[in-house]
């Protein structure tokens, strides 16, 4: 499992609020090199979550393109993109996102559903992801009896799942103290360090840009700042 | 694709977090599909008794009957028909030999005496001994009226089921005085289904006291000039043939009445076939209005997942971002509306069934419970969970990944 090379060029977006119209991209240039890590810093409204939207294919650019290894994906439609997000793309969120009526090995499990992974093969590769976090022992809880840093693992062996060529994390620490802070940094070291993913992180805390961001890059009013 | 099995299972996870609105939802479904079953097992049942009703008096057998002529139109009437006759009989037989057996009554203003209990409303009825096998009377106790009753003259009867009821004792051998004579009791009838509505009530064999008609002529009353006989029935191949039978016998009768219209024909499967008619109305009339729950049942289900979508935005979002597309998720959320509205309909075919059957003892009614209608309730209730889960189930799949991401 390679990462993947991603390179944007003039990424525009723009919401449409009623009438007025909301430019929120100015056209955006970026790339980033297969299994690099990029962290993406910035105040609120700046831009960095549309951004991130865009490059993990949640969301569809207004303008410009965006090259996603061979593939331009800014012209795909809906379900193109569902099948990218399902192949190639893991999400880590500030507040983990885990289905509490399912357990811990669900949870992994989830996305190889969408993939179309047998039940046996889904709770094998589940088991093996929560060793590799360090969970190996948790697997038939329900998210709510797990402390917040432990539930960010299960998030990430989640988003390990379908052995995605990109990782993306928006504020993967952001709801944890400083020991699971550290923990969880460490973390992504170790799964960048065994796949090699290519990484993109969003983040407004400096210690975590720098830990996880070969290089960071700042926004402001839509643009990187130079 | 749908993947039924994760998809079900997912489902029933989630209504074990929602007991209570799930219950409510299939409560809905529940009544609503019950009452639809309901009405249609008391419907099939009331089709059932028409038909049964229309046998008990012989189902593929035509009635003729004589009309009731005024006293002072009688005159000039006997110049042209003899009214029904035994003559008419050998006539028809004659010039349709497609007809079988027939048999003949006539019901008589003589008094029978010696009975107990109030006799006034007592008819005697002189009938050829084959108006047994045709009206299909039941001897329960003794024997029926036989051809050598007749031929010998016997001054023998059968009694209905009430007439004989009123006796204390043994009845059968008993003799009773039918105007001039006594006549010995050889038979009872079992009790007839009374049926004001039919054109022959067998309701009235229960008041019925039956002699040989050769026999009463010869003792009791002698052959009027005009009509002989009130009842002629004969015996068709079958039921839908008594259609045929009764326009071909009509204008018979008319020739041999020489154009008087003094006969009324009666042809069973007729009947049946307007019973049915007002029957079946009836059926839809009732069956509607039980849809109407069905649909009253199908929004709440609706309702019911609206609030679940509502409450699960933010599972949405994280099933888009993990890779759901967007039939993904209508498929997940219509699976769930078709598992509560199929439960909703298996338990209520049972509750239909109940009621029905409560229903049909506390009134009487005859319910039957057809095969049909399960089958109808089930699709029904499939067709009902796409129905009222399809909008919801678009409505959740079209929310914006990111915007569901963001929900909290």
């Amino acid at each position: 499992m390679a990462g993947a090379r991603l390179a944007l060029s003039g990424i525009t977006r723009t919401y449409t609020r009623g009438d007025v119209r909301v430019p929120v991209l100015h056209g955006v240039d970026l790339e980033i090199a297969a299994g690099e890590r990029v962290s993406i810093m910035g105040r609120s409204g700046s831009g960095k979550s549309t951004l991130l939207n865009i490059i993990g294919c949640l969301d569809a650019p207004s303008g410009g393109s965006y090259l996603f290894g061979d593939e331009d994906v800014a012209g795909f439609d809906d379900d193109r993109l569902s099948m990218l997000r399902r192949t190639s793309i893991g999400f880590v969120f500030q507040s983990f996102h885990l289905l509490p009526s399912l357990t811990v090995v669900e949870n992994v499990g989830l996305p190889m559903e969408y993939a179309h992974v047998s039940p046996r093969e889904r709770h094998t590769r589940a088991v093996e992801l929560l060793e590799l976090v360090g969970l190996g022992h948790r697997h038939d809880h329900r998210p709510n009896e797990l402390s917040g840093g432990e539930r960010q693992r299960v998030a990430i062996a989640r988003s390990l799942a379908n052995q995605p060529r990109l990782l993306l994390a928006d504020e993967p620490t952001g709801a944890l103290d400083s020991r699971a802070q550290d923990a969880i940094l460490s973390l992504f070291e170790t799964v960048h360090a065994r796949f090699g993913t290519t990484m993109v992180v969003v983040t407004h805390d400096e210690r975590v840009a720098h830990a996880l961001g070969d290089r960071v890059l700042h926004m402001s009013d839509g643009r990187f700042a130079t | 694709m749908i993947r039924w099995g994760t998809e079900v299972r997912r489902s029933l996870g989630q209504f074990r977090t929602h007991p209570l609105r799930t219950s409510l939802a299939l409560l809905g479904m529940v009544l609503g599909v019950g009452s639809v079953v309901g009405m249609m097992s008391i419907g099939e049942g009331a089709q059932r008794e028409i038909v049964r009703s229309i046998e008990a008096l012989g189902g593929n057998v035509v009635h003729i009957r004589a009309k009731d002529v005024p006293q002072e139109r009688l005159g000039e009437l006997v110049n042209d028909s003899r009214g029904l006759s035994r003559e008419d009989v050998r006539a028809l037989k004659a010039t349709l030999p497609e007809l079988g057996r027939a048999a003949w009554a006539r019901f008589s203003p003589v008094g029978v005496s010696d009975l107990p209990g109030d006799t006034t409303s007592v008819r005697l009825v002189s009938a050829s001994p084959l108006i047994f096998d045709l009206h299909r009377l039941d001897v329960v106790q003794g024997r029926a009226l036989l051809a050598l009753d007749e031929a010998a003259g016997r001054r023998v009867c059968v009694v209905g089921a009430d007439v004989a009821r009123a006796f204390d004792g043994p009845v059968l051998g008993r003799r009773v005085r039918i105007g001039y004579a006594y006549f010995e009791i050889v038979g009872v009838l079992g009790p007839k289904p009374a049926r004001r509505d039919l054109p022959l009530d067998p309701g009235t064999y229960n008041r019925a006291v039956i002699v040989p008609f050769d026999t009463a002529i010869e003792t009791l009353a002698p052959a009027e000039p005009y009509k002989e006989i009130d009842v002629l029935s004969i015996e068709v191949d079958t039921l839908e043939r008594t259609l045929w039978a009764k326009r071909a016998i009509g204008p018979v009768l008319r020739t041999l009445h020489r154009g008087v219209d003094d006969v009324e024909l009666v042809a069973p499967e007729e009947i049946l076939q307007q019973k049915r008619e007002t029957q079946s109305i009836l059926n839809i009339v009732l069956i509607s209005i039980a849809a109407i729950s069905l649909v009253v049942g199908g929004i709440g289900v609706m309702n019911i997942m609206l609030a679940n979508i509502m409450e699960r935005i933010g599972e949405i979002g994280l099933r888009r971002a993990i890779g759901a597309s967007r039939a993904d998720i209508r498929d997940q959320f219509l699976v769930e509306s078709v598992i509560i509205c199929f439960s909703g309909g298996v338990i209520g075919v049972f509750f239909g069934y109940i009621v029905a059957f409560l229903v049909g003892l506390g009134f009487g009614l005859e319910v039957a419970f057809a095969w049909e209608a399960t089958l109808v309730a089930f699709a029904l209730s499939m067709l009902v969970g796409l129905a009222f889960g399809l909008w919801p189930a678009l409505r959740a799949s079209s929310i914006h990944p990111v915007e569901a991401l963001q929900h909290e």
